[in-house]
């Protein structure tokens, strides 16, 4: 027991009745990257919120390096040590990288006067020792969400955390940064640094874990992985599910020769280029790209979110002009958002949800038929099986997967039959994503089209028909999903990078 | 009264208790304005035996009905996240242009006050373009059209009182019903509009969407700056309203018959418990944040408050509000 440097042990806690964490027994080695798996709902932000003195436990101790510990709030933990890095980002997006990585935490001469140089000359080694292109005077806005994550990450450094939460670091980061990610963890690792890593993606686990912990329903399932080589992902899925998962990717091909939609040279002028491709009724078109290769904006473009320069779009063999969200409505084209804050609205009920983008339908002379609006939401909450306590619930109290299946209702209710969904599994846990699978099924099966832009490359060979990959704003290559591998589509993906990468 | 009101209000009591069981935060926190208002009603009335009269009250709501009305749009605003400082000076263009134009321009009262309305009322959706198409703050923006229309009274009653306005005009702001003033009907009237408006209405519905997440409301289709414009035309109507019946309570027009009333108005707004970021808040709320004011003001005066003093402890009361409202939001949201 003396090897664990952090240990919290017998953590209960419960909100208003409802326990969320039933006598949790969790240790951390100095030195390991300890993964916490589990379900959204699982109980894992809770343990952590705990940890760094959010919530106080109601029974239990936490005992770092021996010690017992009480932690009052997070500035506390962060003084003993403990790190966090939530999935949103807490920079300040008009100061420096250099500024963000010191904040709060200037060196001082004289105890006075701020020591630039030496905060400067601190910061840029790391960014060198781990070659990642970065000015640290620039403005941290300038550089994408992935580098961002990176300073963030090293902000907790600087703070000489020696245990660092890392909560869904990958969402957001394209594989390449995810390489520099795992560099920098192993690089400090080896310092004595630990970790305690949160993700959704199996496939990270294997690659950068030590030991694994499972938590579903506020319990730990078994106990710590002591060796992370003697489980399987299927035997990790088992404990996080609490049954077998018999088909993660359960595609159903009900592709038509009819075509939908046809693009032809699309561009925005500085996002994307000369982009083509059709997608036919009941295809899941995937789209593949690193961070920055424009498929975002692309979707958004379609959506009329995005002003166009050039190239033409036909829906249904007749010559659409994008305008606005609302003429690409009433053309029966639907967008999920990328960032689920950006396409739904968390302080309002889910009912509302549901029917807000109901142009016509729910109004008489623009009076709300509030009944019909819940009647069609409870009737949505059944067949897609989002889990709530009723229609009436605010959507940001629901989970990622429902507030996800929430999104797709929204769209169905109105006769939408493109469907563009920009990562749609996003920060979803793995039963959710199988739902959501198989409701883009439904919506295929019934000639419905889903353009869908996938950072997650098992998805895309899985759940797509045909997949196009973005590189640099460009279609690098048109792919079939059968017979692809990840490997070829990461070639497209990365181009020339890739060699360095790999 | 607050709560069936809003259609986040709503969802956020069954919510809370559903969650938290009868929790007391919960209950402050849901019910603040109007036990505010309770305490406040009960200090006054053993303060002074006067106070907890019918004929007081009536007054009270007469004192109040041209703030109450305004601050039915600066609701209207506050609940799309933006702010409205320009209602006392739309209130003062409306008011002044009807009265010239009912006096030195020999125009008839119906005519006279349809231009005072639709002048205020266009200055309104100039507010609306600038934010939207401008983009500009509605803070900004609104300072700008608060001193701009201002100085537009000025320019209209060359800086003098305007009198002698037809009695038919005066007649909204100086006649009674019974023993009620036709004001008193006239903030009903509005209270019940904005209701109606915000609680029925796809736009009430849309107005809420776009205060807590306009990015969200705009990829669902809600057309967001043409409910923006519209919202801030209707302040600007209001205002004009307000302008109508001000104009008789004085018995003349002014260029600065309007100035301070923005800032009662927002406070009357977020004693009703709207939050001040948008998204959040009733129409009841405002009428209770209204009430409030004419209490305390009302109140005072029985007691023999100086207007001095009077201030003091209004401002004192906004800062308390401000911070009820960021301790609502660190709490449940």
């Amino acid at each position: 027991m003396a090897n664990y440097m952090l240990e919290m042990r017998n953590i209960k806690k419960s909100f208003y009745g409802t326990t969320v964490l039933h006598n949790v027994n969790f240790g951390v080695k100095a030195g390991e990257v300890h993964i916490l798996l589990g379900e959204n709902g699982a109980g894992k932000s809770t343990l952590m919120k705990v940890l760094s003195g959010v919530h106080r436990p109601d029974s239990g101790e936490i005992m770092l390096n021996g010690q017992k510990c009480e932690f009052r709030e997070p500035a506390h933990s962060l003084k003993k040590g403990i790190g966090m890095v939530y999935q949103e980002l807490s920079l300040a997006p008009n100061m420096s990288v250099l500024e963000n990585i010191w904040l709060g935490n200037l060196p001082k001469k004289s105890k006075v006067f701020v020591d630039w140089k030496m905060a400067k000359r601190k910061a840029e080694e790391v960014f060198e020792k781990l070659d990642i292109p970065i000015d640290v005077t620039k403005r941290v806005s300038k550089y994408d969400l992935g580098l961002q994550q990176l300073v963030e990450i090293f902000r907790v450094i600087y703070q000489d955390a020696k245990l660092i939460v890392l909560d869904e670091p990958t969402s957001s980061l394209s594989e390449m940064e995810v390489r520099k990610l795992f560099e920098t963890i192993n690089l400090l690792r080896s310092q004595g640094v630990s970790f305690i890593y949160i993700t959704h993606k199996l496939d990270e686990v294997f690659e950068i874990g030590d030991r694994v912990t499972v938590l579903r329903d506020g319990e730990v399932i078994g106990e710590t992985v002591e060796d992370i080589k003697q489980v399987t992902k299927d035997d990790l899925i088992k404990m996080m599910v609490g049954r077998d998962l018999e088909d993660q990717y359960p595609k159903e091909p009900a592709v038509t020769d009819d075509v939908m939609l046809r693009v032809e040279h699309l561009t925005d002028g500085k996002n994307f280029h000369d982009v083509s491709f059709s997608i036919r009724k009941g295809e899941v078109l995937g789209v593949a790209g690193l961070v920055g290769a424009g498929n975002s904006e692309l979707a958004e473009a379609v959506f009329g979110l995005r002003k166009i320069k050039g190239g033409k779009i036909y829906l249904n063999g007749s010559e659409y002009k994008v305008k606005d969200p609302v003429h690409a409505i009433n053309n029966h084209i639907g967008l999920l958002t990328r960032d689920r804050r950006s396409g739904l609205i968390g302080h309002m009920p889910l009912y509302v949800n549901i029917s807000v983008a109901q142009r016509k339908s729910m109004s008489n002379f623009g009076f709300r038929l509030r009944r019909k609006e819940r009647a069609q939401a409870r009737d949505y909450i059944e067949k897609l099986r989002i889990e709530t306590t009723s229609e009436n619930k605010l959507l940001r109290n629901l989970s990622g997967g429902n507030q996800q299946k929430v999104a797709v209702a929204k769209w169905i209710c109105n006769g939408t039959r493109l469907f563009v969904m920009d990562d749609p599994t996003r920060g979803v846990d793995v039963g959710a994503k199988v739902e959501i699978y198989k409701l883009i099924n439904s919506l295929t099966a019934q000639g419905d089209s889903v353009l869908m832009i996938s950072s997650d490359m098992p998805e895309l060979l899985g759940i797509s028909d045909n997949i196009m990959v973005m590189q640099k704003g460009r279609v690098s290559a048109m792919l079939s999903a059968a017979g692809c591998t990840q490997e070829k589509i990461f070639e497209k993906m990365a181009g020339e990078e890739a060699h360095i990468s790999s | 009264m607050s709560n069936q009101n809003s259609e986040t209000g709503v969802s956020v009591t069954k919510e809370a208790t559903k969650k938290q069981g009868v929790s007391v935060g919960v209950f402050i926190q849901q019910f603040s304005p109007i036990l505010i208002l309770l305490l406040l009603i009960i200090v006054m009335s053993f303060a002074n035996e006067n106070f907890l009269q019918v004929s007081n009250f009536i007054n009270i709501i007469r004192q109040t009905s041209i703030l109450g009305v305004m601050a039915m749009g600066m609701t209207l605003v506050i609940l799309t996240a933006g702010i409205d400082l320009s209602v006392g000076s739309l209130m003062a263009v409306a008011a002044t242009s009807m009265a010239v134009a009912a006096t030195a321009g020999n125009v008839p009262a119906p005519l006279a006050v349809l231009l005072g309305v639709v002048c205020g009322t266009a200055l309104g959706v100039i507010n609306g373009l600038v934010i939207t198409i401008g983009k500009i703050q509605p803070f900004i923006a609104t300072l700008g059209m608060m001193t701009a229309a201002g100085g537009i009274a000025l320019l209209i009653t060359d800086g003098m009182p305007i009198t002698g306005i037809p009695a038919s005009m005066l007649a909204i702001g100086s006649q009674h019903a019974g023993r009620i003033p036709i004001s008193v009907f006239v903030f009903a009237a509005v209270a019940l509009i904005s209701w109606v408006l915000l609680s029925k209405t796809s736009f009430g519905r849309n107005i809420y969407a776009i205060g807590g997440n306009s990015e969200a409301a705009r990829t669902s289709g809600i057309r967001v700056e043409r409910t923006m414009i519209v919202v801030y035309a209707i302040s600007g109507f209001f205002c004009s309203i307000a302008g109508i019946v001000l104009m008789g309570r004085i018995n003349s027009a002014n260029a600065l018959m309007g100035s301070g009333m923005e800032l009662n108005a927002i406070t009357a707004v977020a004693l009703g418990g709207t939050s001040l970021a948008g998204g959040f808040g009733s129409v009841g709320g405002t009428v209770i944040g209204v009430m409030t004011i004419g209490v305390l003001n009302n109140g005072l005066d029985l007691m023999d408050v100086s207007a001095f003093w009077q201030r003091v402890i209004l401002g004192t009361m906004i800062i308390l509000v401000v911070i009820l409202d960021a301790w609502r939001k660190r709490k449940f949201e």
